[in-house]
């Protein structure tokens, strides 16, 4: 794959995967976790012409880097701490807003076991088709919609429980 | 959109079932100003994730990146692991064929295989010939054993003859018999036409 090729084919894919990193690990961490990939990426460039999809793999590397950056510094205990940390001072505040929400997205993603976690983000925020994300995870297309469905169940009771929360602290 | 039809589709979406095109529809209804409150709790939760959505890496990341690989150069090892991938599959079928073609040539000459023994020419056409001699020498054996037996079959006929004259004897004295019957018979005609001529 030539430079080029790198930058038209391979690139577009680091918001995504900067995206699945916020589910897992602070902003900061996140964004050496993009790096890392595409560094990674980069360095077997001239093999990705063989693979059927790059963005698979991209994510699969990712992901690979999160679990392994989790276990680690042992997030699981602060994940949400992490992913609910303040904006900057100098962040503009329509980005504000957005960064808040998504944090929230992500506080309540993160909350979810790792396989449902990881099927949520690519169907509901990176818009995949079931098979793609079969690609990813290495399931069938069946285990993936039972994970799929308790996952949005669960989603819907914690923001069932956060609403009245927010009601009742009024 | 209908309120029936939403909650159809968000029972749809809760199951898992939803296509993309029919959560698109979903999304684009909850985010919209009309959306019924009765969803407040879907409308909350895909107005999240539309914001995730959104969220894109900084773009001081995004340079940093670039200049990274700018200034890394390509795995030598993963460049080169498909040429290692032909290179090794070439050898692995040149170490197979030499290593048969050595063990066919390494065998003696003239060495012939027989049920996993091997023998050389000399001693091959050595058993040819004794088997030959032990076939012969069998066949001789045979041809020996079977003249008894043709006197057995000529016993065989004198047998059956002498039960075909036995035959013949029991209907000559079948034959005597009748005739001794048929004498007598005559003899009592006989008297009987005395007695009559008697009477008269």
């Amino acid at each position: 794959m030539t430079e080029q090729a790198f930058i038209d084919e391979v690139l577009p894919h680091q918001d995504k995967i900067y995206r699945l990193a916020r589910n897992y690990l602070s902003d900061a961490d996140s964004q050496d976790v993009v790096q890392e990939t595409m560094v990674r990426l980069w360095q077997k460039r001239h093999e990705l012409p063989g693979y059927r999809s790059i963005q698979a793999l991209a994510i699969v590397i990712a992901r690979n880097m999160c679990l392994d950056k989790v276990k680690a510094k042992s997030y699981q205990n602060s994940s949400l701490n992490n992913i609910a940390e303040p904006a900057t001072m100098h962040t503009p505040a329509s980005a504000l807003e957005t960064k808040d929400e998504a944090a929230l997205a992500h506080s309540l993603i993160s909350r979810l076991p790792e396989q449902q976690r990881i099927i949520v983000h690519l169907r509901d925020v990176e818009g995949l088709e079931y098979e793609e994300i079969a690609a990813v995870v290495k399931m069938n297309v069946n285990t993936i919609r039972v994970n799929l469905s308790r996952a949005r169940k669960t989603l819907r009771e914690a923001i069932i429980k956060q609403h009245n929360y927010a009601y009742n602290g009024s | 959109m209908h309120t029936t039809e939403v909650k159809i589709l968000l029972e749809k979406y809760y199951e898992g079932a939803t296509t993309l095109p029919e959560e698109r529809q979903l999304e684009a209804y909850l985010l919209s100003p009309g959306a019924d409150p009765q969803f407040a709790a879907e409308a909350r939760l895909f107005g999240h994730l539309a914001k995730a959505k959104q969220e894109t890496l900084p773009t001081a990341a995004a340079k940093e990146i670039e200049q990274r690989l700018q200034h890394t150069a390509p795995n030598p090892f993963y460049r080169s692991r498909q040429l290692w991938y032909y290179v090794g599959g070439i050898a692995a079928a040149l170490l197979i064929f030499f290593t048969v073609a050595i063990s066919f040539y390494r065998q003696p000459a003239n060495t012939h295989f027989v049920a996993g023994t091997s023998y050389t020419r000399a001693e091959a056409e050595a058993a040819v010939l004794q088997t030959q001699q032990a076939l012969a020498f069998v066949s001789a054996k045979w041809t020996q054993g079977t003249e008894p037996l043709k006197k057995l079959g000529t016993l065989q006929n004198t047998q059956d003859k002498m039960q075909n004259l036995g035959a013949l004897d029991r209907n000559v004295k079948t034959i005597n018999h009748s005739m001794t019957k048929a004498s007598e018979s005559l003899d009592e005609l006989e008297r009987l036409s005395k007695i009559k001529i008697v009477i008269n």
